[in-house]
């Protein structure tokens, strides 16, 4: 055992001692915020590799994000240095989507399958398999591309084409669903790309279809270890009672149910009850908050009380901070335009170093906006935390789809991709479906078509993309050498936006940000597949200004802690949401409101400013009831 | 883990081959078939260092289907070898984990794929090689499973120990061969190693001090120490012996005695057999030490030993057959050697062979598949009759295999267990068709008669081109001599003649004949005893239209006596018997005659081949089913 890991088993408290040293069977940890969960997930870990150094078996570590995932495989690392090949970190998705490679030939999947994570990219996809399947005199229309939502929806219930039709009630919507479904999935793998729903489905399949695979990853894995066990969503849970099967029991969940928040994503108690019911787990629960000050666990654990579901016998938190007694405060401003800027008002006294270290939540995206242009008015450097799925300059767009095409080149969306977007940068103007027929007939490959044209345009942007377009024609081993000179001269093809930063500045900080912990994930430099199946599985924000005030979604900022956060928004019908006030909302919808809130102030290590104002959009709004309820008077 | 497939492609005088392999195989074959381009593949897939300093694939490691064509732009020499898991579950699950990225799922049983290309790089005017790992499918497993580190890792699962054809004691008996490997290991205990040297230094200043002038050389050396500008006194002394255990461990050597009356002799002092021999014992043990040292469970050794008889007399290169199989891994031979053959069991051997310019491989399967199906009838047949070794159910595809041929009623036996089946008819079509494709697996029996009988002939008949089985001695005798006065001498023409009846039964040729691709043919008698062998090849699954042309009888109901006599050589042969001293011979009745000739068959064969070999016309007069037969092959050429 290293210094490190001994280091960090000594500093843990009893309870997280007793779950790092949990061994065989299955444990349900329930782990409050600020309770150091990730510590302890980590010290397990590390600890089971670090008692079997003559043993090659490996520990399943499922996260929630590819950044926590990124997190944990950090400190393991630390804990435990070069024993990096016997611990798999990833999300569900990363860990399907490496199942799948090495074992989906099994159902037809091809081990260099491209992954689509735009909507508009899936939409696209079913439009060529209809347009396709019309060709062929099949009974569908272009209009059958509105069952794509539908489509994902079944495929998130793990539902396949051949059970779709009975889920209907009218038998011959279902039957049709069916039909556009099965092409929908046929287009899939002749284009040789997968869904995201489409991952965990297939993965079930697979688990279903060969056995052997789910006991190769039994015998592989003999611990596994699921973080944010309540946001896994039923088809995640039935993709681990699949890999399970009957008799294997170690599964190590770590789950706050009171931090479910992904309720419409499919989250919900009824995971966490169904684990306890079917693994028969043991119960061991982190109470010792070592983050927020006293007073604000003391409101916590009052409003959390008047949730139902929780699991029973659920501890309150315990406060280790000395109590330095109140810090929560509570503004009140005549309206929504004036609470935002009472709190940038309040925001800008504050040192300049403080900023990094203080949020701004609110329930909505939305009600983020006036904050952040009052800050900015008042020369605050503040940002919004977004998840970006997809790159946002024409110029990046271009630069991945030009590796992915070189890389699988049957996959015409792609090419599609790199041609529209390099007619938008550079002055193109391919029509993609015409270069795809010229390439067809001259024998040669897309990209080579598209770069010989790029090369004979008139336009100097467009000539040396066709240069390197064509060096990685000429050898796919020129990547790294093609996109390192790539990079440079795409910035210098975009123009800089109103914040003076432009787009393309923002995906190279994301790019090299995924390439960085893509390379660390594997330890060494990924050669070009690795590069670009990690980066379509990893947000493509840039990565934030650590000075910049940082203004989130509760959802966004689940797992961090900032030294103040203000919480705005504390008016019924923002947070607890309207929808959850609706007359046929269901209790479950208010108790997640709740636990938004419950998210919200426990972020807080020092101070926690709540405030409210009396009207929203020009509609008078009760103060919320979450501030009574965490033993709060409404009164500044 | 074994190598279980290899498929080699475009590499030397190999188009394209997929060659099952067993945990022993032996691949004989005469110069230039093909059988180092099958061991150098392996090595090459299984060796890292391939590719790396000056090594790597050239111009003249691709195959070229004739004269002309640019071996830049023909496809790619490319290896693939396969581990196949043998039984579900047999694999140790710490090795399984340990390379969980390159290995898949074939039929519920591990899988790991290995494909070496070499494509032509044109900038860089070389080939490339690239190892990939692969799907069940063979496409290339992508993400972590293509990490350079993947191979080294592999690669210590199933460490590849070659030994070559060319050994020399010299070499190999030296620090830096595998005699070095061996002393880099050895421990000498730290009191130990104290008290030698102390004791050498004695024996040293001993030898030293025993002769003045010595001690006077050094003290005059030792002058140079102060020419030299050095700090504090210098000095000069003589060492004879070894200052450190390293190198006293360097300087040992071997000296082997043949016998105990024979004196002691370093080992390049012996002949080269001994010396080749040596080598390989030195092999073994550098081998098993290595091996002892390896930590990771469930590794298995592969043994690459190209020739393992050179330089040896017969009795060796038999005997060595026993010391290679007991070498614990994978072993892959090749030999030239009959001798060395004679003890190899038949399923291990791999019959290598050029045809139009490309390498073939056959070789007795271990099993025969079919597409019927096992069911609870064939189960209970199986339990009940002693046939457990002959049927058994394939796992992979839940369908009856045979590890043996199977006669007639055996036959019926399985076919009555499909009886109630719909589809009667076919499956009884599938029964028989299964009994003709089985007809060439020897069975255990067949073996071990082989051993005891067939010593004699099994190891050269594997080297032939071509198969004459015949009854006895006398057509062997004969068939050689009637070659010899056309001209066409059989040896020289890779044509062997088999006498069944000196070594085993008369149906097993035939079987290894078409079971390693040897053309073949038979005379027999025409008395009642060619019913009984005709009868024997049928049982064992041939069919008539398999023997016609093939299977040869003397006219009427003659065996060779009987017709040598019909065709008028009954005043010949009864001189020949007369001068072996019988006068008799020459006078007594006919009937009496060619009965005394069947009693002594070695005699007047050996008498009249004699005879036969130098008289062209006299052979031409030779029972037509011999001389036809060999002015048919002539012809053919």
């Amino acid at each position: 055992m290293t210094a490190e890991l001994s280091e960090a088993m000594a500093r843990l408290s009893t309870s997280q001692q007793i779950a790092a040293s949990f061994q065989e069977g299955a444990a349900l940890v329930l782990a409050g915020p600020g309770v150091g969960k990730t510590t302890v997930l980590t010290t397990r870990a590390a600890r089971l590799i670090a008692e079997s150094p003559k043993r090659r078996f490996r520990i399943l570590a499922l996260t929630f994000t590819t950044k926590a995932g990124d997190e944990m495989r950090a400190r393991i690392e630390h804990l435990i240095p070069d024993t990096a090949d016997r611990i798999t970190v990833g999300t569900f998705h990363s860990f399907c989507a490496q199942m799948l490679r090495q074992h989906g030939s099994h159902l037809g999947i091809k081990a260099d399958f491209g992954v689509y994570d735009q909507e508009t990219d899936l939409e696209d996809l079913l439009k060529d398999g209809l347009r396709a399947a019309i060709a062929r005199g099949q009974t569908v229309s272009m209009g059958d591309v509105r069952w794509l939502k539908a489509i994902g929806q079944l495929r998130a219930n793990l539902v396949g084409p051949a059970k779709t039709a009975e889920r209907f009630r009218d038998e011959d919507v279902g039957r049709q669903v069916a039909h556009v479904y099965k092409i929908y999935e046929d287009t899939l793998r002749d284009r040789n790309v997968m869904d995201f729903n489409g991952m965990i489905l297939d993965t079930c399949r697979l688990a279903h279809q060969v056995p052997e695979v789910a006991a190769r990853i039994r015998q592989t894995y003999p611990y596994w270890l699921i973080d944010e066990f309540q946001d896994t969503t039923p088809a995640q849970y039935r993709l681990i009672k699949f890999l399970a099967g009957p008799d294997f029991k170690n599964v190590f969940a770590v789950a706050d149910d009171d931090q479910i928040i992904y309720q419409w994503a499919g989250a919900s108690y009824g995971q966490i009850a169904k684990f306890r019911q079917e693994f028969q787990p043991q119960l061991i629960q982190l109470v010792e908050n070592r983050r927020c000050p006293p007073d604000i666990v003391r409101a916590a654990n009052s409003l959390v009380a008047h949730n139902k579901d929780r699991t029973p016998g659920k501890e309150a938190l315990v406060a280790l901070r000395p109590d330095e007694g109140s810090c929560i405060s509570l503004r009140i401003f005549e309206a929504d335009v004036v609470e935002a800027e009472g709190v940038a008002r309040e925001i800008v006294q504050l040192e300049e170093n403080q900023w990094g270290k203080t949020a701004v939540l609110a329930r909505t995206r939305m009600g983020l906006v006036p904050v952040l242009s009052a800050l900015k008015s008042l020369k605050v450097k503040a940002v919004i935390t977004t998840r970006r799925d997809g790159f946002i300059s024409s110029q990046f767009v271009w630069l991945y789809s030009l590796l992915d095409q070189a890389q699988r080149p049957s996959d015409i969306r792609m090419a599609t991709l790199m041609a529209n977007a390099a007619n938008r940068f550079a002055k193109l103007e391919f029509d993609p479906g015409f270069i795809a027929a010229e390439a067809e007939a001259g024998g040669k490959s897309f990209i080579e078509q598209w770069a010989l044209a790029a090369l004979e345009s008139d336009d100097a942007v467009g000539n040396k993309l066709g240069e390197l377009a064509m060096r990685l024609v000429r050898s796919r081993d020129t990547w790294k050498a093609v996109l390192n000179e790539a990079i440079p001269f795409l910035l210098g093809t975009a123009p800089k936006s109103d914040a003076g930063i432009s787009d393309a500045a923002e995906d190279d900080a994301a790019w090299r940000e995924a390439a960085k912990a893509i390379k660390k994930e594997k330890g060494g430099q990924p050669d070009l597949s690795e590069l670009l199946q990690g980066i379509a599985l990893r947000p493509k924000e840039p990565p934030f200004d650590p000075d910049a005030v940082r203004l989130s979604t509760i959802h966004a900022a689940k797992g961090l802690e900032f030294e103040r956060v203000y919480v705005i928004g504390m008016a019924e019908g923002v947070l607890p949401s309207w929808q959850s006030l609706k007359s046929d909302a269901k209790p479950a919808d208010l108790e997640e409101e709740r636990r938004n809130c419950f998210v919200a102030i426990t972020r807080t290590k020092r101070s926690l400013i709540l405030s409210r104002a009396k009207t929203y959009q020009g509609r008078v709004r009760e103060p919320s009831r979450f501030i009574k309820e965490m033993g709060l008077t409404d009164a500044p | 883990m074994q190598i279980s497939k290899v498929r080699i492609q475009n590499f030397r005088s190999i188009h394209d081959l997929i060659i099952d392999f067993a945990e022993s195989n032996v691949f004989i074959g005469t110069n230039g078939a093909g059988k180092s381009a099958i061991v150098d593949a392996i090595r090459i897939g299984l060796t890292r260092r391939w590719g790396q300093r000056g090594t790597g694939f050239t111009e003249l490691d691709v195959h070229r289907p004739d004269e002309g064509g640019d071996p830049k732009t023909l496809p790619p020499v490319t290896i693939e070898i396969h581990f196949r898991e043998p039984s579900a579950g047999a694999w140790d699950a710490d090795m399984v984990a340990d390379l969980d990225e390159i290995m898949t799922l074939d039929g519920g049983k591990n899988l790991i794929s290995l494909r070496v290309t070499a494509p032509w790089n044109g900038d860089k005017e070389s080939y490339d090689t690239i190892w990939q790992f692969l799907t069940p499918t063979g496409e290339p497993l992508t993400g972590k499973a293509q990490r350079a580190t993947n191979l080294t890792g592999f690669f210590k699962y199933v460490p590849v120990f070659w030994l070559g054809a060319l050994r020399d004691a010299a070499d190999e008996f030296t620090p830096s061969g595998h005699w070095g490997r061996l002393l880099k290991n050895v421990k000498i205990p730290k009191e130990l190693e104290a008290e030698v040297l102390k004791t050498l230094a004695e024996i040293d200043a001993k030898v030293i001090g025993a002769d003045k002038r010595l001690s006077d050389i050094a003290a005059l050396i030792g002058e140079a120490t102060k020419v030299a500008i050095g700090e504090g006194l210098g000095g000069a002394r003589l060492n004879m012996l070894p200052l450190a255990i390293e190198e006293m461990l360097k300087r040992s050597g071997v000296l082997m005695r043949h016998e105990d009356l024979r004196p002691w002799l370093p080992l390049d002092h012996q002949g080269q057999g001994l010396q080749s021999l040596a080598v390989i014992f030195l092999f073994q043990a550098a081998v098993l030490q290595q091996l002892a040292e390896v930590e990771e469970p469930g590794t298995e050794a592969v043994f690459v030993i190209e020739e393992p008889e050179v330089h040896l007399h017969p009795q060796a290169a038999r005997a060595l057959w026993e010391r290679m199989a007991a070498l614990a891994g994978q072993r892959i031979m090749t030999t030239h050697s009959p001798y060395f053959v004679q003890h190899v069991p038949l399923r291990d051997l791999k019959l290598v062979r050029l045809r139009g310019g490309r390498s073939h491989v056959s070789c007795i399967p271990q099993h025969i598949h079919s597409l019927l199906p096992w069911n609870d009838n064939v189960q209970k047949f199986v339990d009940g009759a002693k046939v457990q070794k002959i049927f058994s159910r394939d796992p992979d595809t839940g369908c009856v295999t045979t590890s043996e041929w199977f006669g007639e009623k055996l036959e019926d036996n399985l076919v009555s267990c499909f009886k109630d089946d719909a589809d009667f008819e076919a499956k009884k079509g599938l029964i028989a068709e299964l009994r003709h494709r089985s007809r060439y697996l020897p069975s255990a029996e067949e073996e071990r008669e082989l051993g005891f009988h067939g010593r004699r002939v099994r190891g050269e008949i594997f080297f032939a081109r071509r198969w004459i089985i015949v009854e006895g001695v006398c057509e062997y005798l004969l068939l050689q001599a009637i070659g010899r006065a056309a001209g066409w001498p059989l040896d020289n023409h890779g044509v062997t003649v088999i006498d069944f009846q000196q070594s085993g039964s008369a149906a097993v040729y035939p079987a290894l004949a078409d079971a390693f691709n040897i053309p073949w043919d038979m005379i027999l008698d025409a008395d009642k005893a060619h019913i009984n062998c005709r009868k024997q090849i049928l049982d064992r699954g041939y069919r008539e239209q398999d023997l016609k042309d093939r299977v040869v009888l003397h006219p009427k109901d003659y065996d060779l006596e009987a017709c040598l006599v019909a065709d008028g050589h009954e005043k010949l042969l009864r001189e020949i018997m007369a001068e072996k001293g019988d006068k008799s011979n020459l006078n007594c009745p006919l009937e009496e005659f060619i009965s005394r000739l069947r009693n002594r068959k070695t005699d007047y064969a050996s008498s009249l081949a004699i005879k036969v070999a130098g008289d062209p016309e006299l052979a031409k007069t030779m029972p037509k089913a011999l001389v036809e037969l060999i002015e048919r092959l002539k012809k053919e050429g």
